[in-house]
């Protein structure tokens, strides 16, 4: 039983790659362009998938690309950088889209969402952030609803959720599983290389 | 520091590491159930969600009343089985401009200056639990509310 984990094992003391519970002995410098890449990237993945037409007419459906990179940055730098990244991520890339009627609605979502990411992550390990994935996405749209009922006084509106609540599951579970393979591989590839 | 001590308890201590409460068996066994349940959990909800949009979006209203609003404040209220010519409606305001088109028992967004066209998209107001929105405007189409049915149902999908 014991004996096959051994590559699990290395794992452990790794110097880049995310323990389990998602601590990481990283210098500041290191860290802090981590986090500064980390925000281009999931600034590159926004605008891309800001300028792809929706494919539904519904509000609140896309993928949420960006997420992976937040929860990469959550998983492998910790909580501070990850909220560096989606924040940044946010503002700029409302500016970048000249989308900034949306940008309430991405920020009471990604608020919501981010809140709850930082509650429960310590019930979910590395191999489970697709669970927290799906959870966050679904805040999210939760969030956006929300504010979009409130924005236009509009209740009727709250006839979306349970396609918004879908939509969340599909997307989550696809932004919560590249982050955590990715995360994964990375780990593996570090413990190669020492 | 950390790294040369992990490399002596690499060598040295190797079954204690792989034996470690971090990376116990029993660990990994629960990652497994926890993550089957979880499947099971998203999956029962997915399955609900799909069932109660189609639910919803099929029905068909059984009023033809319809009430177009902006900035959250109804500006028209129109019976469609009284339109009897095609028109449009021009809703122009600080956010930007709708055009909608009226016509015998339909009504639809024609079109908008807002970036998504998310309501120009939509196409035909069909029921009362899909309305008509464009956000970026602040525009709602929707039927009216008849006090029974709807407002109860909208307080059990809240
Ligand atoms: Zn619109």
């Amino acid at each position: 039983m014991k004996t096959n984990k051994p590559a699990n094992s290395t794992l452990k003391q790794n110097f880049t790659a995310p323990k389990p519970n998602g601590q990481i002995d990283i210098p500041r410098t290191k860290k802090l362009i981590l986090t500064a890449m980390l925000t281009a990237f999931a600034l590159v993945a926004f605008v891309i998938e800001a300028s792809i037409p929706p494919l539904t007419p519904i509000y609140g459906i896309k993928l949420g690309l960006a997420n992976v990179f937040t929860l990469f940055a959550l998983y492998s730098l910790g909580t501070h950088c990850a909220a560096a990244v989606m924040s940044l991520r946010i503002v700029l890339g409302s500016i970048f889209t000249g989308q900034l009627v949306s940008f309430i609605y991405s920020v009471s979502g990604s608020l919501l969402s981010f809140l709850l990411m930082i509650l429960l992550k310590r019930f979910f390990q590395l191999k489970q952030l697709w669970v927290l994935s799906i959870l966050s996405a679904v805040t999210h749209n939760i969030g956006q609803l929300a504010a979009a009922i409130f924005m236009t006084q509009t209740p009727a509106i709250a006839y979306y959720l349970p396609v918004l609540i879908l939509s969340g599951i599909i997307a989550g579970a696809f932004t919560g599983l590249c982050a955590q393979l990715v995360l994964i591989r990375l780990s593996k590839i570090n413990n190669n290389l020492d | 520091m950390k790294k040369s001590s992990t490399s002596t308890r690499n060598s040295d201590k190797q079954n204690d590491i792989i034996g470690s409460d971090l990376y116990d068996c029993s660990q990994t066994v629960s990652y497994k159930v926890k993550n089957r349940i979880w499947i099971i959990v998203f999956s029962v909800l997915a399955v609900l969600c799909l069932g109660a949009w189609l639910f919803i979006s099929n029905i068909s209203s059984p009023s033809k009343i319809v009430e177009i609003y902006q900035n959250g404040s109804l500006v028209e209220k129109i019976d469609l089985n009284s339109v009897t010519n095609e028109r449009e409606i021009t809703l122009s305001g600080e956010h930007g401009t709708n055009i909608i088109l009226i016509s015998n028992g339909h009504i639809k967004m024609k079109s908008a200056d807002c970036p998504d066209k998310l309501c120009v998209k939509h196409g035909e107001l069909k029921n009362s639990y899909s309305p008509i929105v464009c956000l970026p405007n602040k525009v709602v189409i929707k039927f009216e509310n008849s006090s029974d049915g709807v407002d109860a149902k909208a307080g059990a999908v809240r």
